[in-house]
């Protein structure tokens, strides 16, 4: 289980996160939805240690520790000089995991034929795809996956829900996905954690039919966040 | 530590902006020898020597410079950044890698370049350009490998604290031009030992011609040998901090 209490970070006098108060379970997944800069990609960076944010995000009550999260923020990077099944085995270096199933990771999102393609060589899907199977190498406890389906034509998302449902979801595991688009999340998740201007401003169990979910969802973009709380 | 130097090494596979980088850091003989073999003059060792050792003065700071900033733009430029930091590793001892393996890859291209500078004395020597004894070659060999002991860490820690703060490599190779030159103007100054390449520079001539050598020589010893020392874990401090500083938002 993972805790978020009292999650602030400010830079200036620009909040970008405020008051985050969040359990997540195993199990399941979560959709973290918002307009563009509510603070969704801050919040996974957060989770990873990567903003000096001050309150505590707990693993089972432990300090949390990156190694416990796949994860794929804002773009999937790799060096693209080397091939996609040489980039897994860096991670795998890395993560200091030994004889690590490249084989099931890369077959896994459909990449094993691509294996010794560069990185810069792969297309835009193959990209994501290869940051997915980056992300959920090691058997990680949680994922965290900052808008994936980005830049993919329809048939790429219909491929990343289905990986994500699936094949990735387990009782071991939470999985966090943000986006901006409520269609894409809502196929995805059992759950939607609403953020905007850095505050979690609703959390709703994914059982709203998609036209309610989109009423509910113009109600928070148009409200002021006290409305919406 | 060793496990994070491997996966440096690795990720440098088919990157040939390094071999790039090796062909300019052979310049200073491969231009020497050219003028050697095609002006029809004959030359001493410590002539041919004090020829390449003044471009390898002024360029080589450069090279380790891009050397240095190429390492860490690979993370920067491919935006690899985030997720070398979020594999649990201290950032001091991730940018302590990076900084090692530069200095090794500089400590082979100087190796490179005396090896090859030899084998252009060998090839002078049998046309009978060039007479050289072993004595005279190792002296060079001495100097040569303390000056490169003294410009390598220094300039590595320098330039990554460059490549850090501006996340440019063309800032960074410029500032390496800069560096470079600037340092040279001490060469000549009899307190020019405090700075640590034009140290250098001095330390490996006075191997071939000691007459070379400051008027205090003591002084000068002991004081670039200080002072070199001190800027190299001054910059190496400053360069970790910077680089293990926790931003409010790392991108």
């Amino acid at each position: 289980m993972l805790r978020i209490n009292n999650v602030n970070l400010n830079a200036g006098n620009a909040v970008l996160l405020h008051n985050i108060n969040v359990t997540l379970e195993l199990g399941k997944i979560y959709g973290v939805l918002g307009p563009n800069g509510a603070g969704k990609t801050t919040l996974f960076k957060s989770i990873l240690g990567l903003t000096d944010y001050t309150g505590e995000i707990l693993s089972d009550n432990q300090p949390v520790s990156s190694r416990l999260f796949g994860s794929l923020i804002e773009y999937p990077a790799f060096y693209p000089k080397l091939t996609a099944e040489e980039n897994l085995r860096l991670h795998a270096r890395y993560l200091k995991i030994n004889n690590p199933d490249l084989k099931t990771a890369l077959e896994q999102v459909n990449l094993w034929e691509a294996r010794n393609k560069l990185f810069s060589q792969l297309s835009l899907g193959m990209r994501q795809r290869l940051g997915i199977a980056r992300a959920f190498l090691g058997n990680v406890k949680y994922l965290l996956l900052d808008e994936p389906t980005n830049g993919l034509d329809p048939m790429g998302i219909k491929e990343i829900r289905l990986l994500l449902k699936e094949r990735l979801k387990s009782r071991e595991r939470c999985i966090l996905v943000s986006s901006h688009n409520l269609t894409e999340i809502a196929a995805i998740t059992d759950c939607l954690i609403f953020i905007k201007n850095g505050r979690i401003v609703k959390i709703l169990e994914n059982s709203y039919s998609e036209q309610e979910l989109e009423i509910i969802y113009e109600k928070i973009i148009t409200s002021r966040e006290e409305d919406a709380q | 530590m060793i496990v994070l130097m491997k996966n440096e090494f690795y990720k440098q596979k088919r990157e040939w902006s390094f071999l790039f980088l090796l062909l300019l850091s052979l310049l200073p003989v491969l231009t020497g020898g050219a003028g050697a073999i095609f002006n029809d003059i004959t030359k001493t060792l410590s002539d041919l020597f004090f020829f390449m050792n003044n471009q390898f003065a002024m360029f080589f700071p450069m090279v380790l410079f891009i050397l240095v900033g190429l390492l860490f733009y690979q993370e920067y430029k491919n935006k690899t950044y985030i997720n070398w930091i979020t594999y649990g590793y201290p950032k001091h001892k991730l940018f302590l890698t990076k900084v090692l393996v530069a200095l090794f890859i500089g400590i082979l291209f100087a190796m490179l370049l005396l090896l090859l500078f030899f084998c252009l004395i060998g090839g002078l020597g049998i046309t009978g350009k060039v007479t050289a004894d072993i004595s005279g070659l190792l002296a060079i060999a001495i100097g040569f490998l303390l000056e490169a002991a003294i410009i390598i860490p220094v300039t590595v820690c320098a330039g990554a604290i460059i490549i850090n703060l501006s996340r440019n490599i063309i800032i960074t190779s410029v500032t390496g031009v800069i560096y470079g030159f600037v340092s040279c103007f001490f060469i000549g100054s009899e307190i020019g030992f405090i700075v640590p390449n034009g140290f250098a520079y001095r330390v490996a001539i006075y191997f071939s011609d000691q007459s070379s050598y400051y008027d205090a020589p003591v002084r000068a010893t002991i004081g670039g040998s200080a002072a070199s020392l001190f800027a190299f874990i001054i910059l190496l401090a400053v360069g970790a901090g910077l680089f293990a500083h926790k931003k409010k938002v790392e991108s």
